[in-house]
């Protein structure tokens, strides 16, 4: 009898630190990777050395991800629907950026699959078009296929020949974000929206600031 | 009463048109619009909401001047891919609605005859297997006007 008022407490201590460890467990999570509209990586993946030309002309490579967070995506200047809509909400989002004081050192690259018809003098007219700061680049096919992949972004030019003109292309529509050491931080899931693409930004970049002040308050990246 | 004014009436009138509420057989179409185009594009998109108070009914074809082709597209999400395809039939369930809208169905137009410029509107034939013809003109925005929404 005189057991069980103490077997009832123990239980309830152990139901008790369970869901306190549970909870720590959660917070732990949630500090390690934020939730935004789409996944952050735990642990994210330098890219490999890639070679595209922007639409000024000039190469576009791994040199030029360093130092800036990156917001890439990729399609092409025929398609109707999703890549105006995706492009429009990312100028959108730039304008957030700005007004909050957090776009100094962010960049955004519409990557154009369509290499065929998409050269970078039409391609820079293309994305001025969304927001001036949005940078266009494009490559050999090889190039091309080789940069996608390293970001998951599938796509497929479904051309029948050489005097096809009206071939669609079919493309991930997720943004990829690319952070200062070059590294694949996070995506951006469909449909895309500013408001939700600013929050996730804003997290990733408070985690980002607050590991580089644990790690000893560096200056570098 | 003095409210009233003929005036009053032409205007609210007016308004009502501009909503584009094109009705027959307990169809209408809302909130038509089409993207205006980037420099260099040479395809686009018209979106717009059809409300039906009557029985189920489909768009089985569009057709617009100005461009080469109109068809009904939708888009099917695979491997993480927008994969537009077109669609032969687009239903209108009974007492429904069938929202065409960025990154779902929408109208493509294939083969611009010239870029759409904002203040310009699109003439649009939508066409019914029951309610027949259905004439739409879509004014040429940048982006989804607020009341017709923008997707999930």
């Amino acid at each position: 009898m005189t057991r069980w008022p103490f077997v009832a407490a123990a239980c309830a201590l152990a139901v008790a630190a369970g869901w306190w460890a549970g909870a720590v467990t959660r917070t732990v999570e949630r500090a390690s990777t934020p939730e935004i509209a789409g996944v952050v990586y735990p642990q994210p993946a330098a890219l490999d050395e890639f070679g595209l030309v922007d639409h000024h002309g000039r190469r576009f490579d791994l040199k030029r991800l360093k130092g800036w967070w990156t917001f890439a995506l990729i399609g092409y200047t025929h398609c109707p629907d999703v890549c105006p809509t995706t492009l429009i909400e990312l100028g959108k989002t730039q304008r957030m950026l700005s007004a909050d004081g957090l776009n100094e050192g962010v960049r955004y690259v519409f990557v154009s699959v369509d290499p065929a018809r998409d050269p970078p003098e039409r391609l820079r007219e293309y994305v001025g078009y969304f927001h001036e700061d949005i940078l266009g680049a494009t490559g050999s096919d090889h190039a091309i296929a080789d940069f996608a992949a390293q970001l998951n972004l599938a796509y497929f030019v479904a051309r029948e020949d050489e005097a096809d003109r009206d071939y669609p292309v079919s493309h991930s529509s997720s943004v990829a974000l690319i952070d200062p050491q070059g590294r694949y931080h996070a995506v951006f899931t469909p449909p895309l929206d500013a408001q939700r693409v600013e929050e996730g930004f804003r997290k990733i970049l408070k985690r980002w600031e607050t590991a580089r002040e644990n790690a000893g308050g560096g200056s570098d990246a | 009463m003095g409210h009233l004014t003929p005036k009053t009436l032409v205007l609210a009138g007016a308004v009502l048109a501009a909503c584009a509420v094109q009705a027959r057989d307990g169809l209408s179409i809302e909130n038509a619009w089409a993207r205006e185009s980037p420099p260099g594009s040479v395809n686009g998109a018209v979106y717009l909401m059809i409300a039906n108070t009557g029985a189920v009914d489909r768009l089985i074809g569009v057709g617009a001047r100005i461009a080469r082709r109109a068809e009904l597209h939708t888009h099917r999400y695979e491997h993480g891919m927008a994969m537009m395809e077109k669609v032969e039939a687009i239903e209108v369930p009974a007492r429904g609605r069938a929202a065409l809208r960025p990154h779902g169905d929408h109208v493509m137009l294939v083969g611009l005859e010239r870029p759409l410029e904002r203040g310009e509107a699109v003439a649009l034939e939508l066409e019914f297997a029951g309610a027949g013809t259905i004439r739409v003109r879509a004014p040429v925005l940048r982006e989804a006007p607020v009341a017709a929404g923008n997707g999930s």
